[in-house]
């Protein structure tokens, strides 16, 4: 009984942890003070994991968490402030058109707000900016922290890739939804650590797919390989 | 497969469409001309006339040029259109131009190749995406010999399919030997091409084993054609012509093995680099958003595809995997995991230019997702309004990028000012004339605006042509006639040259005012900066016969 209860509570849980706290980010929130973000990371990626295989709309709650916690916190520069050479950018090209309304057309605020804002959102979605470090193209100001191990990428692409095909989609619903609006503050950085659940995860669930793979080819049927896919 | 006259007309467009945008404007934008384009156009130029490159070296195996050994299609081929149009920034240009515009066709025909003839839109959908890309466009829009590798290796891969899909041997071969063409354009061919031939050669085979008319020994045999073809490049393998670039780029160096050797726990750290640079050829930000680091090789404010293509492209490439045993999954796959292997060992972070093949399965993979949003639209009339806006918007935006940005603000990068100083320098023949250069290659492009006689420069070059593949080195400094570039001596070079011509950074003010230089003339930039200052020296004002008086125009 207690083995049976290993294989599907105990195994999952440990793998759980190891993939909640086996990475350098989580401990970069706690080794510059950032208890509350640290304690906020850990607690919504065992929501996400806790809800993911659930039926029900109140789940969906947890989409709007980012957006509660980045209202709650003022002051953030976002997408909408321009610097003196943005705006000297805007009209030096705006002399590049014979036809004025051209110029206008394309060299706007708008435009560089529009420009400011898939900035952030790229580096959000950019797989070197979570497992090397934004390596190879460092961004300029910018401390870039290594935050996942380069090993474990392949285990968070197929985690990512089971999530999809099983249809779990709120850990990809929760990413977007942080992504949109963690995407209007400038750099990416200051609400890039509502990604980490996201990646945690997939990053659990790649795992949980590999040992699943690699015991089922051993030896099947196994009970384990029946609690873990449950 | 006979096609409707619908059809021919969407295929017809999307094809006059891919050439308008690599053809309009072609001499004056990029504006400039940069120095590996001149070094092509007056190498042709000088095989034209005197069947010699320029150091004399007859129909050279690979250009030595700079000491970089450039592959020799582009040159020889450029032969054609210099001898047509006269040595000139079209002729240079034309035909990178000439073969982007073809490979939207040859794109549309993999597409059919590699699905089926009834996806019929899916493969134009993949045509326009090609046509309109900002990857292809850019490359096709100059002298890029990796341009016309593509055509090349796209082409050999199209012949391959139908040679399994038809059971035609003489497909094959003609595979086997355009591939090995395409070791002769550039240097990522020359590593892919052998592993496609044969990797493919192997998956097709197992698709079509029902009438599989290629019998291994015929993959063997055309496998022993392209290397028959390839052959002479290998003669050179052991000089600098036919390692240095090699070499020179590799990130990976014989230290590396030796550490590895010694502990082999070492390999994490030395494979972590060309990991990162591999995953790079994946990432969003750098496909949709960030163009290439290196302001030669990439438009501004445009990355390789549009922003809004993330989302197919995410979709595309889900929609693939998810496809059980789908043998478009067995071809398009091992294409997109192999092809940026060679440029993720160079060093550069996210070379457009090496992983210039990428743009392939990449098209399929973004076709793929916008087919599918098509189809998830139940409202089919709106669906086709709401997706032709997307791209209207980013034809719009690539305008802007290549006809306003790219003139104005990418004209240094592109050499811009040769043409003109070359110009303004004719008023004074017989000067002789500094070109203040720190690398000293600026020689070519005097040459090319001059069209200075290639057998006055194989005379006075008096290369010594039994080492011709072994000078990988490159000394900075190149003279030909009256011009010569090099990193200006001051003590020397004021005294023995008549004229010094130097960026607005290369003579301080105070430099003027010590060695009594006198301002001859300036090169002024599209955005009306000065790009370079001619001064005339003191021995130049007795030289060319003015007064003390003289002043400048």
């Amino acid at each position: 009984m207690k083995v049976k209860q290993f294989k599907s509570f105990g195994l999952p849980l440990l793998i759980f942890i190891f993939s909640l706290l086996g990475n350098y980010w989580i401990w970069s929130f706690w080794s510059k003070n950032k208890y509350w973000e640290f304690l906020l990371m850990i607690g919504i990626s065992c929501l996400l994991v806790l809800f993911n295989a659930r039926k029900g709309p109140a789940k969906f709650l947890l989409l709007f968490l980012p957006l509660l916690v980045i209202l709650l916190k003022p002051g953030s520069k976002t997408i909408f402030y321009l610097n003196d050479l943005d705006i000297y950018s805007v009209n030096q090209r705006r002399s590049y058109y014979q036809n004025p309304l051209l110029g206008r057309f394309f060299e706007n605020k708008l435009n560089r707000y529009v420009f400011n804002y898939e900035k952030n959102l790229f580096e959000g979605i950019d797989i070197n900016y979570y497992f090397f470090a934004t390596h190879p193209r460092e961004r300029l100001g910018v401390d870039e922290i290594k935050k996942f191990p380069e090993l474990v990428l392949p285990l968070f692409l197929i985690g990512l890739y089971f999530s999809l095909k099983r249809k779990q989609l709120l850990s990809i619903f929760y990413f977007l939804s942080s992504l949109l609006i963690a995407a209007f503050f400038s750099p990416i950085d200051t609400f890039s650590f509502f990604f980490f659940p996201f990646l945690v995860i997939n990053i659990y669930f790649g795992i949980k797919e590999c040992l699943i793979f690699f015991i089922s080819t051993r030896r099947k049927p196994s009970p384990l390989t029946d609690e873990l896919d449950k | 497969m006979k096609k409707s006259s619908k059809e021919i007309f969407f295929l017809s467009f999307v094809f006059l469409l891919g050439i308008l945008l690599r053809f309009y404007r072609l001499p004056s934008v990029p504006t400039g001309v940069f120095r590996d384009e001149a070094a092509f156009g007056y190498n042709a130029y000088s095989i034209l006339t005197t069947g010699k490159d320029e150091y004399g070296k007859s129909f050279p195996l690979m250009f030595r040029s700079f000491g970089d050994y450039k592959m020799p299609v582009y040159t020889y081929l450029t032969v054609l259109s210099v001898r047509t149009w006269g040595l000139n920034v079209f002729s240079t240009r034309f035909f990178s131009a000439f073969f982007g515009s073809l490979t939207v066709m040859v794109v549309f025909f993999l597409v059919t190749a590699i699905f089926s003839e009834k996806r019929f839109w899916l493969a134009l959908l993949s045509a326009f995406i090609f046509a309109v890309s900002p990857w292809s466009i850019f490359f096709s829009r100059a002298a890029f010999e990796a341009n016309v590798a593509l055509f090349f290796f796209l082409t050999a891969f199209l012949m391959q399919i139908k040679a399994f899909e038809k059971g035609s041997k003489i497909f094959l071969f003609a595979s086997a030997f355009i591939y090995s063409l395409s070791t002769y354009t550039y240097i990522v061919e020359k590593l892919l091409s052998p592993v496609f031939f044969l990797l493919f050669s192997i998956i097709l085979a197992k698709k079509k084993s029902q009438n599989a008319k290629i019998r291994p020994k015929i993959v063997l045999l055309s496998f022993f054609l392209f290397l028959i073809v390839s052959l002479p490049q290998f003669f050179i393998l052991r000089f600098a012509a036919g390692n240095n670039r090699i070499e020179s780029l590799s990130i990976i160096k014989a230290e590396d093995f030796a550490k590895v050797e010694s502990n082999p726990a070492q390999i994490f750290s030395v494979l972590r680099k060309p990991l990162s640079l591999y995953a790079a050829y994946f990432s969003s930000r750098n496909l949709f958003f960030e163009p290439d680091s290196d302001p030669q090789r990439s438009l501004p404010e445009l990355s390789v595809f549009y922003s809004w293509m993330v989302i197919p492209f995410f979709l595309g490439f889900y929609l693939l995997l998810a496809k059980e045993g789908d043998y478009s999954k067995k071809i398009i796959l091992p294409f997109l995991f192999l092809v940026p292997v060679p440029a993720a060992l160079t060093g550069d972070p996210f070379s457009t230019l090496r992983a210039l093949p990428l743009i392939f399965p990449l098209v399929i993979l973004i076709s793929l997702g916008i087919e599918k949003i098509y189809l998830v639209i139940s409202n089919k009339r709106a669906a086709v309004p709401l997706i032709s806006v997307f791209f209207l918007l980013s034809i719009a935006y690539l305008v802007r990028s290549i006809f306003f940005l790219l003139p104005e603000e990418r004209y240094f990068e592109w050499n811009y000012g040769y043409e003109e100083l070359a110009e303004e320098l004719k008023e004074f023949p017989g000067a002789k004339v500094l070109i203040d250069d720190p690398v000293g290659v600026s020689y070519i492009q005097m040459l090319f605006f001059n069209q200075y006689p290639p057998a006055k420069v194989q005379e006075e070059f008096n290369f010594d042509l039994s080492r011709y593949y072994q000078m990988g080195d490159w000394k900075n400094q190149s003279k030909v006639g009256d011009f010569e570039a090099r990193p200006l001596v001051w003590g020397k070079d004021n005294l023995e040259k008549d004229i010094l011509v130097a960026r607005v950074v290369g003579i301080s003010p105070a430099q003027i005012k010590i060695h009594s230089l006198t301002e001859l003339f300036a090169i002024i930039g599209p955005d009306r900066k000065i790009i370079f200052n001619a001064f005339i020296t003191n021995r130049g004002i007795k030289q060319l016969g003015y007064g003390s008086s003289f002043e400048t125009p």
